[in-house]
C-alpha cells in the first residue's frame, strides 16, 4: 500500500509540474516548473533502482535548467503575449494520452528476472548509501543559482529606477 | 509493488503533455520546455523497462538524450542571442523577422 502511496504522489506532482509549466505567466517560474520535474523524475529512477542515473539527472537539472532560468529573465520583456492555447493543450493531452494507452490493452508483462519489482524502499535505501549527498548538493548548487537569478532581476529593476 | 503498467501510464501521460504543449504553444521556450518533458517521459520508460527486462542499465541510450536535452540549452541561448539583437519578441509565429539581410 506505502509503495501505491508513493508512487501516486510522485505522479501527481509529476503532471501537476507539467501543467503547470504552461499555466505559470513568467517563464522563470515555468523553468523552476520544470526542475522540480527533473527532481521528482530522479525519485522515479531511485524507485526502480537507478541511483547513477538520479544523480546524472540531478547534474542536468542543475546544469541545463539554470541556463533555462538566465534565458528566462532575460526574455522576460519579450514574452509579454498570450502564449498557449490552453483549450487545444487539454483536448490533445486527452487525445494523445488515450490513444497511447490504447497501446497498453491487453498486454501483460511479464519479466522472468527476480530482481525486475519496485519497490517504494529503493528510494530510501538508495539515499541512504550513495544519493542523499549529491542530492544536498544539487538542491544546494541549484539554490544559490536561483537565488543569483532573484538578485540580478531585482539589480535590474533597481536600475531602471 | 508497484506493476510496471504504471510506470509506463504515467510516461505516456507526460508524453503525451510534452507532445501538446509543442503544438499549443507559440512561445519559443515553452517549446523548449515542452521537448524536454517528453525526453523526461523517455528516459524514464526506457530506463524502466530495461530494468524490467534486462536488470541492467541503460547509460548509453540515456546519455544521447540527455545530449539531447543539453544541446537544445544552447541552441535557446543561441535565438536569445538573436531575439535581443532584433528586438522582437519569443513568438515563434514572428521567427521570419530574425533573418539577416
Amino acid at each position: 500500500m506505502i509503495d501505491l502511496i508513493v508512487f501516486a504522489v510522485l505522479t501527481i506532482s509529476m503532471l501537476t509540474l507539467s501543467a503547470l509549466i504552461f499555466e505559470l505567466k513568467d517563464v522563470l517560474h515555468a523553468a523552476v516548473a520544470l526542475a522540480l520535474l527533473f527532481l521528482f523524475n530522479s525519485l522515479f529512477f531511485l524507485l526502480v533502482n537507478q541511483p547513477l542515473l538520479a544523480v546524472v539527472q540531478l547534474f542536468i537539472m542543475v546544469g541545463g535548467i539554470a541556463t533555462f532560468l538566465f534565458v528566462g529573465v532575460g526574455s522576460a520583456a519579450y514574452s509579454k503575449f498570450g502564449h498557449t492555447r490552453k483549450l487545444v493543450l487539454v483536448v490533445l493531452w486527452a487525445a494523445l494520452f488515450v490513444v497511447l494507452v490504447s497501446a497498453l490493452n491487453g498486454v501483460r508483462f511479464t519479466s522472468e528476472l527476480p530482481s525486475a519489482t519496485f519497490w517504494s524502499s529503493n528510494i530510501a535505501s538508495s539515499l541512504q548509501s550513495s544519493a542523499a549527498l549529491f542530492y544536498v548538493m544539487a538542491l544546494a548548487m541549484f539554490g544559490v543559482s536561483l537565488g543569483a537569478i532573484i538578485l540580478l532581476k531585482k539589480t535590474k529593476k533597481s536600475a531602471k529606477k | 509493488m508497484i506493476p510496471v503498467e504504471y510506470f509506463a501510464v504515467v510516461s505516456f501521460a507526460l508524453f503525451a503533455i510534452g507532445l501538446a504543449g509543442v503544438a499549443a504553444t507559440r512561445h519559443f521556450v515553452l517549446m523548449i520546455f515542452s521537448i524536454e518533458v517528453a525526453l523526461v517521459a523517455a528516459t524514464l520508460i526506457a530506463t524502466v523497462f530495461f530494468y524490467f527486462n534486462t536488470g541492467g542499465n541503460i547509460m548509453l541510450l540515456l546519455f544521447t538524450i540527455w545530449t539531447i536535452a543539453a544541446s537544445e540549452a544552447v541552441a535557446l541561448v543561441a535565438f536569445y542571442r538573436y531575439i535581443s539583437k532584433y528586438e522582437t519578441n519569443m513568438d515563434v509565429a514572428k521567427l521570419s523577422k530574425l533573418r539577416d539581410k
